[in-house]
């Protein structure tokens, strides 16, 4: 279960690398993707779109506002998924 | 284009759909192919004919009476429209009014009425149809602005600041859209024969024709075939511009 956890997560950083063009080693340590990697919220959008399709869920916009780090983004999809 | 409904025709929305310019908007996006959701305030009568005609080109409708200035009743709109429609592919912001007096003697309800449904509505409107569009990638919004918010017009104060609100509402959401497939453009029609231009007086109406080069009022047709290229393909590399419909006037 443990795996799961960090698999899914290693998943949801290389996708949010990909989307911030930064390195995933950047993405995981993170505080703040706006502050540290330069996203803004439209850069945010595009993340929701990319969870939304690889994991087949539909996202709420509002969560926009919570996936501020990888930590954050993950609960968000694990929430919804139900992971 | 890249969303459609069920039988393949893509969804357009109009704000203030029913009378007027927004009524020959929305018939010309049917006659373009789109299925057509539109709102109005109150008239009921209006409404109705407006649907019919929609559906007698062959193309689905959804309306409903909203108060454009509420940003959940906008939300709700758009969502009972995508529902019907599918995913809304354009999206014009055409309703509004007036309350024209001299600023003088402006109550300032007149001024908060008149920038609420024409400036607020705009924005929500965009904000209901925005987050769709950048998830999307395929979508435009068209805002229908007027002459008096570029070059002004005495007595208008309250709606000239509303258009002009919605210019530079335009130019900057067109800016944050345009790298991610989303067009947003901006109408300014002049004087159109319409409830709103019955209303005026005959002096100051001759006084007005002869200020306009082309010597003529617009018919709302002019607009809503300004409209239908802007969100066509044709317009496929147009973003964050003004597009006078004006015979000339905002020389």
């Amino acid at each position: 279960m443990q795996n799961t956890v960090a698999d899914r997560m290693a998943e949801i950083r290389d996708l949010t690398a990909d989307i911030l063009s930064a390195e995933p080693e950047e993405v995981e340590s993170a505080h703040s993707f706006i502050e540290e990697l330069d996203a803004d919220s439209l850069v945010a959008i595009e993340l929701l779109t990319q969870l939304e399709r690889k994991y087949g869920l539909e996202i709420p916009q509002e969560s926009v506002q919570r996936m501020t780090n990888l930590k954050t983004t993950y609960e968000v999809v694990a929430e919804i998924a139900g992971w | 284009m890249a969303s459609a409904s069920a039988d393949g025709a893509p969804c357009a929305l109009v704000t203030g759909g029913s009378r007027g310019i927004g009524r020959a908007i929305a018939v010309q996006l049917a006659r373009d192919g789109f299925d057509v959701g539109f709102c109005y305030r109150s008239d009921v009568g209006a409404a109705a004919d407006t649907a019919a005609e929609i559906e007698a080109l062959g193309r689905r409708v959804h309306h409903q009476a909203v108060d454009v200035a509420g940003f959940e009743a906008v939300q709700e709109f758009v969502a009972a429209a995508e529902e019907k429609l599918g995913p809304v592919t354009a999206a014009v912001s055409c309703a509004g009014i007036t309350r024209d007096k001299s600023l003088a003697l402006m109550p300032p309800e007149d001024w908060s009425a008149v920038l609420r449904t024409n400036l607020d509505g705009s924005f929500n409107l965009a904000r209901a149809v925005m987050f769709g569009m950048i998830k999307r990638r395929a979508g435009t919004l068209v805002l229908v602005s007027s002459v008096s918010g570029i070059i002004g017009n005495a007595g208008q104060a309250n709606y000239a600041a509303s258009k002009a609100g919605m210019l530079g509402l335009g130019a900057s959401l067109a800016l944050e859209v345009a790298g991610r497939g989303v067009r947003v453009n901006t109408v300014a029609p002049g004087l159109i024969e319409s409830d709103m231009v019955a209303a005026m007086p005959a002096k100051a109406r001759a006084k007005f024709e002869t200020d306009i080069p082309m010597g003529r009022f617009g018919v709302p047709r002019d607009v809503a075939d300004a409209v239908s290229f802007l969100v066509s393909d044709r317009a496929a590399y147009i973003t964050g511009t003004v597009l006078r419909v004006d015979g000339g006037l905002a020389h």
